[in-house]
């Protein structure tokens, strides 16, 4: 079962909108979290399908009674099950998920990190009528995702979930760098440098945002790893800390 | 200024991130935002009360509402330096917030409520306020800049992303009324349960707008802004300054100088 960390240190770092999660193998996920504001825009979304679903609902009631009042009560035990069964029926099928949630790339889980059971969704979906708008206007709700660690609304305590923000990586190709000071540093370097994620994700990182900035910044950022490379491959001292970057990256990602 | 030790994690965010961001800054440091938030909000509200009390009933309408719209920048000026000092680490004394306050009052005045009010007026024109002047506050409080300089700068660091900050605003806008008619409906609601052992309550009137749980709601829904407005400052400089980059590079140079990672 995994645990939530929770190192005395933990107090003291830095705030971020992510929960750790630590297994019994001792291996920590990050998950990043989805609070009030994501969570109230998916609503949004959802609030709209359900009341298309309880018109079309209405509709058909009333067509099938040809247009007498008797299609009121079906109508309203429609609405009922619609309304507090959209949430328990898409999250318990869906993984996790209802079209709102879908969009906004959100999924419900356990608070342990797996994914949830139907029986789960229905209870979160049943507490959570206490979290909307009846009886105290999403007050209850609100109050409850600010004193909790993870975010979680009455119903996702009483069910044991908490709601994730699914990371959706923009895939950006490899930028190919053709200026003469960069150039000038590839003979220096090998054919190929086989990079760790560290080092790979900072390379592509600074390539992808350097035009956004002047050249003494980029000098200035980039000196604290060029330093260490220079000295790794005897580089030239003439070099610019930017074009040592620029190539080291095109050794990384593009070889010769 | 060093942006290695801070309140939050150095990262790009996305404008939903950073309003629940700040959800998180108000839960760690609840007391010395809240402390600060009164001190600035307190005479303005008391303000707002005597106006309120001796107007019309159309009057508490506007007044309840566009009043504290308008006041709100200077308000919470002293809760922008409380923060400013928070997230590099350090929790600033009170002379100085005081200082800092009272030197900036007058380009503070000039912008938030000259300008502001005149381009309030006309509500096209109240959108240079996110895309140009959002940030004015915390330049003039946090970067001590002129009068000038504080404008020319403000734009700057909005510059390029004007129509996503006016989004952002009206996002904030719309979020902002969400919570004080549940805080003002939902409150009421407790308070009719518990205290007045009704099931029932009251429909309101316009003359509700100038009570307190209104007026609560209201402040805690501009205080709450402000600080999301200020890690927006920040989230802007992280993006136009390249602190996530520069971070990284220093974390990965240091290890590979350490020659722990290679």
């Amino acid at each position: 079962m995994a645990t939530v960390s929770s190192t005395p240190s933990e107090t003291l770092d830095p705030l971020d909108t992510t929960v750790r999660l630590v297994t019994p193998e001792r291996i920590a996920f990050e998950y990043p979290l989805a609070g009030p504001f994501r969570r109230a825009v998916s609503y949004c979304v959802d609030m709209i399908l359900i009341t298309v679903l309880m018109l079309a609902a209405f509709l058909a009631s009333l067509a099938l009674t040809l247009g007498s009042t008797s299609g009121l009560g079906p109508a309203l035990v429609a609405f009922f099950v619609i309304y507090q069964g959209y949430g328990a029926f898409c999250e318990g099928v869906f993984n996790g998920q209802t079209l709102g949630k879908h969009l906004l790339g959100l999924r419900v889980v356990s608070d342990q990190g797996v994914p949830i059971t139907g029986a789960q969704a229905v209870l979160r979906n049943l507490v959570g009528a206490v979290d909307g708008l009846i009886p105290f206007i999403y007050l209850p709700g609100l109050s409850c995702m600010l004193l909790t660690r993870k975010f979680q609304r009455l119903g996702d305590l009483a069910a044991g979930t908490m709601v994730v923000v699914e990371e959706r990586r923009r895939r950006v190709g490899v930028i190919r760098l053709r200026e003469p000071a960069i150039e000038a540093v590839l003979p220096w370097l090998p054919m190929r440098i086989a990079a760790g994620p560290e080092l790979a994700r900072a390379l592509s990182d600074y390539v992808r945002c350097r035009r956004r900035f002047s050249r003494s910044r980029l000098e200035q950022m980039a000196e604290p790893l060029a330093r260490p490379l220079r000295k790794r491959f005897t580089l030239p001292p003439k070099a610019t800390s930017d074009a040592i970057l620029c190539a080291v990256y095109h050794r990384v990602f593009l070889g010769d | 200024m060093s942006y290695e030790r801070t309140l939050v994690r150095i990262r790009e965010r996305s404008f939903l991130d950073v309003l629940e961001l700040a959800l998180l800054v108000v839960r760690r440091r609840p007391l010395p935002l809240l402390v600060s938030t009164v001190a600035g909000v307190l005479p303005f509200a008391a303000l707002n009360y005597w106006l309120a009390r001796a107007g019309h009933e159309s009057a508490v309408f506007w007044g309840s509402i566009f009043l504290p719209w308008l006041e709100a920048p200077l308000a919470t000026a002293a809760l922008t330096v409380m923060l400013g000092g928070l997230m590099f680490g350090e929790r600033p004394r009170t002379w100085r917030i005081v200082r800092t306050v009272t030197v900036s009052a007058i380009p503070m005045a000039f912008y938030q409520v000259a300008v502001r009010g005149l381009l309030m007026i006309i509500p096209l024109l109240y959108l240079v306020v996110p895309a140009r002047l959002l940030f004015v506050n915390e330049v003039l409080l946090l970067e001590r800049g002129g009068w000038l300089k504080a404008g020319r700068r403000s734009g700057t660091l909005c510059s390029g992303s004007g129509v996503e900050l006016i989004l952002h605003w009206l996002g904030q806008v719309f979020f902002g009324i969400w919570f004080v008619l549940a805080f003002w409906f939902g409150t009421g609601a407790v308070n009719s349960v518990l205290f007045s052992s009704d099931l029932t309550w009251d429909r309101p009137g316009w003359s509700d707008l100038a009570g307190f749980r209104f007026q609560l709601g209201l402040w805690i829904a501009l205080a709450f802004f402000t600080v999301a407005r200020f890690l927006t400052y920040i989230d802007q400089r992280i993006r136009l300054e390249g602190w996530e980059i520069d971070l990284r590079l220093r974390s990965v140079g240091k290890a590979m100088e350490e020659a722990r990672a290679w």
